[in-house]
C-alpha cells in the first residue's frame, strides 16, 4: 500500500487519464475534435496508401488546427465514459444538476444520440444500448440485446464504481452492476462488476495478489470470463517473466485474435489481472499493456488505473498531479472544458473527497 | 398432405436455394437492393451456388446420421474435431462463430465453454439446425433440446435460442404444423425475455400492423435490424427477419424465400431459414423447379468434410432415421 487513500484516489484517477492518452486509438478518437475535413482526407490517404502499395501509416494530423488541439497528452474517450459514470453514480446530469429520469445521465445521452446522431459518439455496444433505451427497453433488457454486450468499456467505467465505494468492495460490486447492466449484459456486466471490485480493493489497501482473487472470484464458475481470467492467472504464475515475456504468452495463449473487434472484456480483464500480478511497479504494468495493440483502447487506461491504485502517486507526473484534468468532448461533446475533479466531486488540490451538494 | 420424405426434401431444398437466392443481397438493406435489381424474383447469378449455410446444416446432419440417439454436446464436438479443425484449407465463407468455436476445440475447450466467445449471437447455429426438425418431426421440444445440444458447441445465449426457434419450427412444419402452429412452436422454444423472443413478437407485430411491402421492409429494419452494428449475422436479427418473411408470405414457399431475399441483411441465412420452415411445412412439390438446378451435391469449399454430400440425398437418409432412432431422447 503506497500513500494514503485519497493519494490513490487521484493517482488511480491520474493513471487512468495518462494511460488513456498513450493507448494509440486515442490519436483516432481525437479526430472528432478537428473539422470533419480532416477526417475525410485521412480516409483518402488511407486509400491512396493502399492503392499505391505504400508503407508509410497515415495519422491524425493537426496543421492549421488551434493548438490546445495538438495536446496529446489530453483527455480522450475512455476518461469521458469514466466521468459519464460518475456521474450516474453520484447522480448528476450533463450540466450538472439532478436529473428526472432514475437512470440519470444514461437517458440524457439516450435522448441526445436519439435526437442527432452526431451529438455523442459512443462504442457499438454503447450505441446499441442508448437506441435501445431510446426505443423504450429498460435494463437489463437494454444492456442485453446487444451485439457488444461484453464490451470492455464498461470495466473502464467500473472504476468509477470501485472509486465511488473505495474500500467497500461488495459496494463497488452493486454499483457497478447498476451501471452496467444499462449498457451491457452478462460478461461485460460480470468484468466490469470484476473490475470494480479490484479497484474498490486495492484503493483501499488490499495487497495486490488478494485484491486479483477477489475480483477473478466474483466472475460466474464457467463463464467465459472465468475461464479466460484463469487461464491469463496461470500464465502470469510462471516464474521469471518479464512484462513482454508475459505479454507474448498471453497473446498465444489467451488471446483470440480472429474478431474485427478487439473489445472482448474477458480478455481485457485477463491481461490486467496478469500484468497487475506480474508487475514490479507502475511502468511495468504499462509496458505489460502496451504490449497488447489490439487491446490497446481500453486495457491502456485500466493499467494506468490500476498502476495508480497500486503504486499511489509518486511516478506520476507533477503537472497531472498539479490541476484538475479537463474533458475534451471526444465522445461526449457536452463534457468538453469540464474538470473531472467537479464531475467526480473531487477537492483536486487537497485530494479529499468533497462535500456531496 | 406431402409425406415426410416430401417435407425432409422440400426442407432441405428450401434452405439451399434460400442459401442460393440470397446470396447476392448478402450485407444490403431493402432500398439498396430495390435500387440495384427491383426486387429479387429469381437466382441473380449466373451460376448460383449455396454458401456456409448449407454446408453447416449438411455437417449437422452428418452428426445426427452418425451418432443417431447419441447425439450430444459432447459427439457434435467430436465430430467437429474429426472432421473440421482437421480441415488445412481455408474456410471460405465461413462466420465468425464457427471459427472461434474451431479455434477453442483446437485448443482443448470442451462445450458449453467452446461457445462462449464474441460471436456467440451469431446466426450459425439458426442457419445449419433444419436437419434436426427434419429428424424431429412433429416434436419441436425435441429439436429444441437437440439444437441446444448441437449449438453449444459453437454458441451461448441468443445463438442457442435463435437456433432452438428454427429447429421447433422447422420439426413442427415436419409434423404438419399449420403457420400459426410453426411459430407458437419457434414463439415456445425460447425464453419469453430473451432477445430472440422479443424478435419474434416484434416480427409478428410488423407483418400485422405494416400495410404493402414497403411499411413491411422499413418497419422490419427499424424494429429488427441492428444498423449501428458493421456485421449482419446476429441470430435474434435473422430469426426475426425470417420469421417476418414467413408470415408476410403466409408460409408458402416461393414467397418467404423472396421475401427474406428482399428484405436483405444477412440475406443467404435468412431466406435459407424460411425456406427450410417452409419447405418442411409444404413439401418439395412447393420449392419452384426453376430453382432446384441450384439444389446440388455441395462443393466443400467453406467445410471440406461436407464436399460430395447431397441434400436430398441427406434429406431421404435423415427421414428414414427419423421415426426409429429415437433421437436424442
Amino acid at each position: 500500500m503506497t500513500g494514503t487513500t485519497a493519494d490513490r484516489v487521484r493517482a488511480t484517477i491520474a493513471g487512468l487519464v495518462l494511460a488513456d492518452a498513450l493507448a494509440w486509438p486515442s490519436l483516432w478518437h481525437r479526430l472528432a475534435l478537428l473539422p470533419p475535413r480532416r477526417a475525410e482526407r485521412l480516409q483518402e490517404i488511407e486509400g491512396f496508401a493502399a492503392r499505391t502499395r505504400t508503407t508509410t501509416r497515415p495519422l491524425p494530423y493537426l496543421h492549421a488546427s488551434p493548438a490546445h488541439l495538438g495536446d496529446g497528452t489530453g483527455c480522450s474517450d475512455d476518461t469521458e465514459w469514466f466521468a459519464v459514470s460518475a456521474l450516474f453514480h453520484n447522480g448528476i446530469g450533463l450540466d450538472g444538476t439532478p436529473p428526472a429520469e432514475p437512470l440519470g445521465v444514461w437517458a440524457e445521452l439516450a435522448r441526445l444520440r436519439s435526437a442527432d446522431d452526431s451529438s455523442v459518439r459512443a462504442r457499438t455496444g454503447t450505441v446499441v444500448a442508448l437506441e435501445n433505451l431510446a426505443r423504450g427497453l429498460t435494463p437489463p433488457q437494454s444492456g442485453h440485446d446487444n451485439p457488444h454486450y461484453f464490451d470492455d468499456i464498461a470495466c473502464v467505467r467500473a472504476v468509477a464504481a470501485g472509486l465511488h465505494r473505495a474500500g467497500d468492495a461488495d459496494a463497488a460490486a452493486r454499483a457497478a452492476d447498476a451501471d452496467a447492466q444499462v449498457t451491457h449484459a452478462e460478461d461485460g456486466v460480470w468484468c466490469a462488476r470484476a473490475t470494480a471490485v479490484l479497484i474498490a480493493e486495492l484503493v483501499g489497501g488490499t495487497a495486490v495478489a488478494d485484491a486479483v482473487a477477489r475480483a477473478a472470484a466474483t466472475l460466474p464458475e464457467g463463464s467465459w470470463s472465468a475461464s479466460v481470467v484463469a487461464a491469463a492467472v496461470r500464465s502470469a504464475g510462471d516464474d521469471g517473466s518479464s512484462a513482454l515475456a508475459l505479454a507474448r504468452a498471453l497473446e498465444r495463449e489467451v488471446v483470440d485474435p480472429l474478431y474485427s473487434f478487439a473489445v472482448a472484456a474477458p480478455e481485457t480483464l485477463a491481461l490486467l489481472l496478469a500484468h497487475l500480478l506480474r508487475a514490479g511497479g507502475p511502468e511495468d504494468l504499462l509496458l505489460g499493456a502496451l504490449a497488447h495493440p489490439r487491446h490497446a483502447d481500453a486495457l491502456v487506461p485500466l493499467a494506468g488505473a490500476a498502476a495508480g491504485a497500486v503504486f499511489g502517486i509518486g511516478w506520476l507526473p507533477p503537472d497531472l498531479l498539479a490541476t484538475s484534468p479537463v474533458l475534451r468532448g471526444v465522445c461526449v461533446p457536452h463534457l468538453a472544458g469540464r474538470e473531472l475533479s467537479a464531475l467526480l466531486r473531487i477537492d483536486w488540490a487537497t485530494h479529499l473527497p468533497g462535500r456531496t451538494e | 398432405m406431402p409425406d415426410m420424405r416430401s417435407r425432409a426434401r422440400g426442407c432441405l431444398a428450401g434452405l439451399a436455394a434460400g442459401d442460393a437466392l440470397g446470396r447476392p443481397a448478402e450485407g444490403m438493406e431493402p432500398d439498396a437492393i430495390a435500387a440495384r435489381w427491383g426486387r429479387i424474383e429469381g437466382y441473380v447469378d449466373d451460376t448460383p451456388t449455396g454458401s456456409d449455410d448449407t454446408e453447416y446444416a449438411l455437417l449437422t446432419a452428418l452428426a445426427l446420421l452418425r451418432y443417431g440417439d447419441r447425439f450430444t454436446a459432447g459427439t457434435v464436438a467430436e465430430l467437429w474435431r474429426s472432421e473440421v479443425c482437421t480441415q488445412t484449407a481455408p474456410f471460405r465463407g465461413a462466420g465468425f462463430s464457427e471459427m472461434a468455436a474451431i479455434r477453442n476445440l483446437r485448443r482443448g475447450i470442451d462445450p458449453p465453454r467452446s461457445g462462449r466467445h464474441f460471436h456467440a449471437w451469431s446466426d450459425g447455429l439458426a442457419m445449419r439446425v433444419a436437419p434436426i426438425g427434419i429428424v424431429a418431426a412433429g416434436d419441436p421440444d425435441r429439436a429444441a433440446r437437440l439444437a441446444a445440444e448441437d449449438g453449444s458447441v459453437s454458441h451461448s445465449g441468443e445463438g442457442i435460442h435463435s437456433g432452438q426457434a428454427v429447429a421447433a419450427a422447422v420439426a413442427a412444419g415436419m409434423g404438419g404444423a399449420d403457420l400459426a402452429g410453426v411459430y407458437e412452436a419457434a414463439r415456445r422454444a425460447v425464453p419469453a425475455d430473451s432477445w430472440t423472443g422479443r424478435n419474434l413478437r416484434a416480427a409478428r407485430e410488423v407483418v400485422a400492423t405494416a400495410h404493402g411491402w414497403d411499411a413491411l421492409a422499413e418497419q422490419a429494419m427499424d424494429r429488427l435490424a441492428v444498423r449501428s452494428y458493421y456485421w449482419v449475422d446476429l441470430g435474434p436479427e435473422a430469426v426475426g427477419l425470417a420469421f417476418a418473411a414467413l408470415l408476410a408470405a403466409d408460409g408458402e414457399v416461393r414467397d418467404a424465400i423472396l421475401s427474406a431475399v428482399n428484405l436483405g441483411r444477412d440475406a443467404d441465412t435468412t431466406a435459407a431459414i424460411a425456406g427450410a420452415i417452409a419447405g418442411a411445412m409444404h413439401g418439395i412439390e412447393a420449392v419452384p423447379a426453376e430453382w432446384l438446378p441450384a439444389v446440388v451435391v455441395a462443393p466443400g469449399v467453406c467445410l471440406q468434410a461436407t464436399a460430395g454430400l447431397h441434400p436430398m440425398e441427406i434429406a431421404d437418409q435423415l427421414c428414414a432415421s427419423a421415426p426409429t432412432a429415437a433421437v436424442g431422447r
